[in-house]
């Protein structure tokens, strides 16, 4: 299969090269001037600088039909992500010093979760037998329920740190877990908007009901009654029918 | 250093403004025009100075608080926007707008990390 010269894949490759600078200077500059701090951390953001390097390389092959490597590689990486994500909230006294992946990314803005799945996503997209709308459905009503569900989780550590007054510990588990399903659900999204072919106010409305909770999944339910997670050319044959 | 802060805010908002430029050519699905080019050049030639300027300032004797981390981001800031260009250099389709959105957002993050690191 001939490399398709325009599409997703190359803003995806443009990503993980600057997170491949970003997270090797950052690695090797710590691991050079004080890797006695915290060598634990240091060797693990080389590690996602290597996993970076790897992905650009999976999705360039990607791209020109060789899916193969890809489809274990972005796993891989979204499996590490979540790995020290969840390992850093718990065990914090193993991180004298943050990591690439430490809370999630919280320090790059949460875009190393969001990368891995913007990745798979594409890459179900690359699939030909697959109708690329089906995934996206999917993922929008899980990114959906999720979000709902850590807000609830959110909501109960701060009813633990303020009303009863018992420590923040929820508090600081569920913010990182909320703020990355908060990512993915914008990211997801946008997907959901071009596929879907969504209106503008449909898609400004999907991407309000992020900011106040548990509104998400009204909005999936909505969506859902009024036939805006069908496909476009079904929907186009559901309205047109007599 | 004042000065140097100052165009390091420049390069931020007028990055922040072609990220918004490339990003809404993206949603209504244009091709990439040409002038959006000349914008993410005429940002490349801001960060230029800003660099110049910055190892300057080192070379003479200046020692910032992160001094590598510090030099790393201003010799990164240069690298970004000719590769973003270069890498659709012969592609003007709307996912190439999406590219320069994310070099420009990339390149305003770094100048936001050179003001902290000086």
């Amino acid at each position: 299969m001939s490399q398709p010269r325009s599409g997703g894949h190359q803003v995806l490759l443009l990503l993980y090269a600057l997170f491949t600078l970003a997270a090797g200077a950052r690695s090797l500059v710590q691991l050079a001037t004080k890797a006695d701090e915290a060598p634990f951390a240091y060797m693990l953001s080389l590690l996602a600088a290597l996993t970076y390097g790897l992905g650009w390389y999976a999705i360039r092959r990607a791209a020109e039909g060789d899916t193969g490597f890809a489809s274990r590689m972005l796993w891989v990486e979204l499996a590490g992500v979540l790995t020290v994500g969840t390992l850093s909230l718990a065990v914090p006294d193993w991180f004298p010093d943050a990591t690439v992946w430490s809370d999630f990314g919280i320090g790059y803005g949460f875009v190393p979760v969001a990368l891995p799945v913007a990745g798979l996503l594409w890459l179900r997209a690359q699939d030909p037998a697959r109708g690329d709308e089906h995934g996206v459905v999917t993922a929008f009503r899980f990114v959906a329920f999720a979000e709902a569900v850590s807000w609830l989780g959110l909501l109960i550590g701060m009813f633990f740190k303020y009303v009863v007054d018992a420590g923040e510990g929820g508090v600081k588990v569920f913010g990182p877990i909320h703020g990355t399903v908060f990512l993915a659900y914008l990211v997801i999204t946008l997907l959901a908007w071009r596929h879907l072919r969504w209106s503008l106010p449909v898609a400004v409305l999907a991407l309000a009901a992020s900011v106040p909770p548990f509104c998400t999944v009204l909005f999936e339910v909505w969506a859902k009654r009024t036939g805006r997670l069908e496909s476009p050319a079904r929907r186009e044959a559901f309205t047109s029918s007599p | 250093m004042a000065v140097l802060d100052q165009i390091s805010w420049i390069v931020v908002g007028y990055a922040v403004l072609v990220a918004l430029v490339a990003a809404y050519a993206a949603y209504r699905w244009r091709e990439r025009p040409p002038w959006l080019d000349s914008m993410a050049w005429m940002l490349e030639l801001l960060l230029a100075v800003r660099a110049a300027a910055g190892l300057g300032s080192v070379l003479s004797g200046e020692r910032p608080d992160s001094y590598s981390t510090h030099v790393g981001y201003l010799l990164a800031s240069v690298c970004i926007v000719p590769l973003a260009l270069r890498s659709v250099q012969d592609d003007r389709g709307a996912w190439s707008l999406g590219v320069i959105a994310v070099a420009a957002v990339a390149v305003a993050a770094i100048s936001l990390r050179i003001l902290v690191t000086k």
